[in-house]
């Protein structure tokens, strides 16, 4: 018998220390543990030896657990090292009863994706993740440190009229209120350029881009700004 | 010589005069011989089986030959029936959602 559950569930906790992981590049822990959880909110029966694997662009967290109880199992928690719980996912409807001495497999498949738009005047485009979401899993899975989180670059990828790179990277200036991050940075460019694509870097590894639908162009020593703001949020 | 044999040695005398008479006698008879010869020879001819329950065989010859065909038959105790196990799939993530703005000075 399977349960399905399609949560959007990532706690309060997790958000904010994503948000300090990319901030300032520390909070975001390890995932540590799977707890089931019973129709009354009760924990239930829980494990603390779980694998972690990335599969098909979702980090897999897999652990097993044996029903010490009868209980219909209506929630599974998702347990940082640092005590926190980072997910609670639901089933959409109902749940699955379980009885004693059930083995309960349990596959956690977390996305991390990036959304949202830029825009210039009536030229708009879009956000999309490069590899941010790797970089989260590899935290979550406990083989990179947060601070590879925290982006400390723009890049702005400068094109010459002949369409040859002129791409200058600048440090952005960050602020941050709760969960939302707030960068801005400015570059310009020694010859008459183009532009399409910015990148958010952390060194020289881009984590996400801002994508134009279409060049945006201007003249040499023209001041290119751009600002941003990033939620996060459920899936 | 001694007086005390002058009186028995006629008598030994007469005696072995006597034993030679009997023993030329005999001879003139004729003696008799008997020779045996044994030819003797001990075969024995063993043949033997040995039945271990059909079709087991088991033929001995010069040495010990052993054929023998055996079947095994072995039943695995029924297996215990498998535990109720359930599988969660959770499918769920987290979305990190900015907007930009591009400016031109």
């Amino acid at each position: 018998m399977d349960i399905v559950l399609y949560a959007n569930s990532p706690t309060s906790d997790f958000l904010s220390d994503l948000a300090n992981a990319l901030f300032a590049g520390s909070g975001l822990a390890t995932a540590y543990g799977l707890i089931t959880v019973d129709s009354n909110g009760s924990d239930r029966d829980s494990t603390f030896t779980i694998s972690t694997t990335k599969v098909a662009g979702k980090l897999l967290v897999y652990g097993s657990v044996t029903a010490s109880t009868n209980y219909t199992l209506s929630q599974v928690k998702l347990l940082a090292s640092n005590g926190k719980t980072y997910f609670v996912a639901s089933p959409s409807s109902g749940g699955g009863s379980v009885s004693t001495g059930t083995k309960i497999n349990i596959y956690f498949y977390i996305t991390v994706t990036v959304s949202g738009s830029i825009s210039y005047g009536s030229i708009g485009g879009s956000a999309y993740p490069v590899n941010i979401a790797d970089y989260v899993y590899d935290v979550l899975m406990g083989v990179r440190s947060p601070s590879d989180l925290a982006f400390d670059g723009i890049f702005f990828d400068f094109r010459d009229v002949n369409n040859t790179p002129i791409g200058v990277t600048v440090t952005p200036s960050k602020t941050k209120s709760g969960n939302t991050i707030n960068l801005s940075a400015s570059a310009i460019p020694n010859a008459n350029w183009s532009l399409r694509n910015i990148g958010v870097l952390k060194g020289q590894t881009v984590l996400w881009m801002y994508s134009l639908n279409q060049a945006v162009t201007g003249s040499a020593g023209s001041t290119v700004s751009i600002s941003a703001s990033i939620n996060l949020g459920a899936l | 010589m001694s007086d005390k044999y002058k009186d028995v040695f006629p008598l030994i005398a007469g005696a072995l005069a006597g034993l030679f008479i009997y023993l030329s006698r005999k001879k003139a008879l004729g003696a008799q011989e008997l020779n045996v010869t044994v030819n003797e020879s001990v075969s024995i001819m063993t043949e033997s089986s040995l039945v271990i329950g059909a079709p087991s065989d088991v033929v001995i010859n010069d040495g010990i030959n052993v054929l023998t065909d055996a079947n095994l038959s072995v039943t695995a105790p029924s297996p215990p029936p498998p535990p109720s196990e359930i599988n969660v799939i959770i499918n769920d993530g987290a979305n990190i959602s900015t907007s930009a703005s591009l400016s031109v000075a």
